[in-house]
């Protein structure tokens, strides 16, 4: 670093022989980054572990269920009907139709993954959009809005997607837009609490100072300052709309015969839960190791986001 | 106006309606700054200084605020007439800030380069590899040790000097810096990093010569730094003049309360203890038109609770609002 020869700058070369020069050579150790210290965190996090893999597999046998699945999901196959698990050629035996149990799974994973994934970018997307704007200006049209979330926080949860489900119609597109719409409330109200509580932070007057604007502050500052929660809530949220749109399919409000779903397949089997157990068993257990890895990895993530738990 | 005045405030006026009434932060305040000068503003917490510096660029919360009255020119133009949007261009572009608090002033969740990178990208047509080559050579300019480096880290891992470092780089990535209004830069720092930022804002100061309006409370920053100063009191201003006539020749019985209760003047060194301004400022809910001083002023009249003065000019450039200037004065000389 070149400097005016002045008095000051004399004495500090007299200790400078003794330090490295400034800015050149100086190591700085590298700390951990947010992602990596993330990381670290979760590989002591065992639940979130679980999840994270249950997850991973779900995903990929959606993605590439084509390859992976033995048979046609919707390939009737009348004299194998009922076949049990283990039967040759159908590994999780057949249902009332003769169709292949785990062909019809799989597909069901990448419905479910499907389901999951576009209800909760719905409810995200305008819960979002909403909380920040809300919560950033406040006034008459924050009232407004929290009134009306206060509205729909009143229905119970299912019950205001089936209505939905009724205004819009029944089919599995009805029921992804139901469930988005229903999950919308809770994260407006995240968004805006974290909102509430951001805007007033020094960062914002500061970046305001040097010329951003409201867009900007509002999505490009204080919203990936909300993200931890959010993102907690969105894993949440999935394993939740998996499941709301099982017992929609169920109440025959969501899929229709013969897609592969797998509320739909516990619903259409019903009736031989004595005779066959293995048709509504599979589906049932497949829902509930979906949702819980969803769940595991939500918990864990808080964990993994909130500073104050860790050590 | 003079060609070499930068920012002119005339009579500007900001209250603030709150649920309890009417707060009047800053009454009538005027003030210049010419360029390359330093000027501060200087008086005590909830004194108005902070409202009158950010009602420049317009970062006063409104509502509740609202400025009521008066003129701020910045070359020529009167900012309070000027559209949101081209505020906002003014800001960061000719006006900058620094904050108080370099702990929270920065945002926690980007690196600091990016954030630095930001304010060109805000302003100027340059591609995001250029932004960040300019970020890196202002870390430089402001002495951070190992830029390389530091430009990747997160606010939370510097330290509270390095941070007020990275705040002035972002202050200075504007691309014609005119003003730099540092809002108390060295009240959260310790007094050895204190004297670091003070010497790199003067250095800065020369290099790029841009005028600083340094708000502050501490007498011994404006005696390193500041060429005039302004003493509010209460939303009001009581006294204006060069750095060495405030430290010379005070002439406002507030002024001389400040002073009096710095602990290594020379000139007052002669006290045993401190010397504290006894009773308290006025609640700005319900202050009148007097003034405003007049409670804790050992030289207050019946005349002060009558009305607030008119000014007194002493010395070319220096003047001062006070009803019993002359006995002040005379009581000044004695000690």
């Amino acid at each position: 670093m070149k400097t005016e020869n002045n008095d000051k700058d004399m004495n500090l070369e007299r200790t400078a022989d003794r330090m490295p020069p400034v800015g050149k050579t100086l190591d700085v150790p590298d700390e951990p980054t947010f992602f990596q210290e993330s990381i670290h965190q979760l590989k002591r996090n065992k639940g979130a572990i679980a999840g994270l893999v249950v997850i991973a597999l779900f995903l990929a046998v959606g993605i590439f269920a084509p390859y992976v699945s033995p048979h046609d999901p919707l390939e009737q196959v009348i004299e194998m009907r009922k076949s049990p698990p283990f039967t040759e050629g159908y590994l999780l035996g057949t249902d009332d139709l003769g169709r292949d149990m785990l062909s019809r799974l799989i597909f069901g994973a990448r419905i479910s993954m499907i389901i999951g994934v576009v209800s909760v970018g719905i409810a995200m997307f305008f819960g979002l959009l909403i909380g920040v704007v809300s919560g950033y200006y406040g006034g008459w049209f924050d009232k407004i809005v929290m009134r009306i979330i206060d509205i729909m926080l009143a229905f119970p949860y299912v019950l205001l997607t089936i209505v939905i489900v009724a205004i819009l119609g029944a089919s599995l597109t009805n029921a992804m837009i139901a469930i988005g719409i229903s999950q919308i409330p809770r994260y407006v109200r995240l968004v805006r609490a974290s909102v509430l509580a951001e805007k007033e932070a020094d960062y914002v007057i500061a970046e305001r100072s040097i010329g951003a604007s409201n867009f900007e502050l509002m999505f490009g500052s204080i919203l990936p300052n909300c993200l931890a929660p959010i993102s907690v809530q969105a894993t949440l949220g999935v394993g939740e709309a998996i499941l709301s749109s099982a017992a929609l399919s169920f109440l025959g409000l969501g899929a229709q015969p013969p897609t592969p779903e797998w509320g739909l397949m516990i619903a259409s089997s019903r009736e031989f839960i004595t005779s066959a157990w293995w048709i509504v068993t599979f589906p049932g257990i497949a829902t509930l190791f979906a949702v819980l890895g969803f769940n595991l990895f939500g918990d864990g993530l808080r964990d993994i986001l909130d500073p104050k738990l860790r050590d | 106006m003079d060609e070499s005045t930068l920012l002119s405030i005339q009579n500007l006026e900001v209250n603030f309606y709150t649920q309890r009434g009417v707060v009047r932060a800053v009454r009538d305040i005027s003030f210049d700054i010419k360029k390359g000068e330093t000027l501060a503003l200087v008086g005590e917490s909830g004194c108005g200084k902070s409202v009158t510096a950010h009602s420049i660029n317009q970062l006063i919360p409104m509502p509740p605020g609202k400025i009521d009255n008066g003129q701020i020119f910045f070359e020529g133009q009167d900012l309070l007439k000027l559209s949101e949007r081209k505020i906002r261009k003014l800001r960061g572009e000719r006006i900058s800030m620094i904050f108080q608090e370099p702990m929270t002033s920065l945002n926690p969740v980007f690196k600091v380069g990016e954030q630095i990178a930001d304010v060109f990208l805000t302003h100027q047509k340059i591609t995001k590899q250029e932004a960040w080559d300019r970020a890196l050579k202002l870390l430089e300019l402001v002495k951070i040790p190992a830029p390389e480096s530091r430009i990747d880290s997160y606010p939370h891992q510097l330290s509270g000097g390095m941070r007020q470092r990275v705040m002035i780089a972002m202050a200075l990535a504007s691309p014609e810096p005119g003003l730099m209004i540092a809002d108390e830069p060295t009240t959260a720092l310790d007094v050895t990093i204190q004297a670091q930022i003070l010497d790199l804002l003067a250095d800065l100061k020369k290099e790029i010569s841009m005028s600083v309006l340094l708000i502050t409370h501490d007498m011994g920053v404006v005696a390193e730094t500041a060429d005039r100063v302004v003493v509010m009191y209460a939303g009001r201003k009581v006294e204006e003049a060069g750095v060495f006539d405030i430290f010379e020749k005070p002439s406002h019985p507030y002024t001389l309360g400040l002073l009096n209760s710095l602990p290594s003047n020379k000139k007052y060194r002669g006290a045993k203890r401190l010397e504290a301004i006894h009773g308290t400022v006025p609640d700005l809910l319900t202050i009148g038109d007097w003034c405003p001083f007049e409670n804790r002023c050992p030289f207050a009249v019946d005349e002060c609770r009558n009305s607030f003065p008119e000014e007194t000019s002493i010395a070319a450039g220096h003047s001062t609002w006070c009803h019993r200037v002359d006995d002040v004065i005379k009581e000044r000389n004695k000690t």
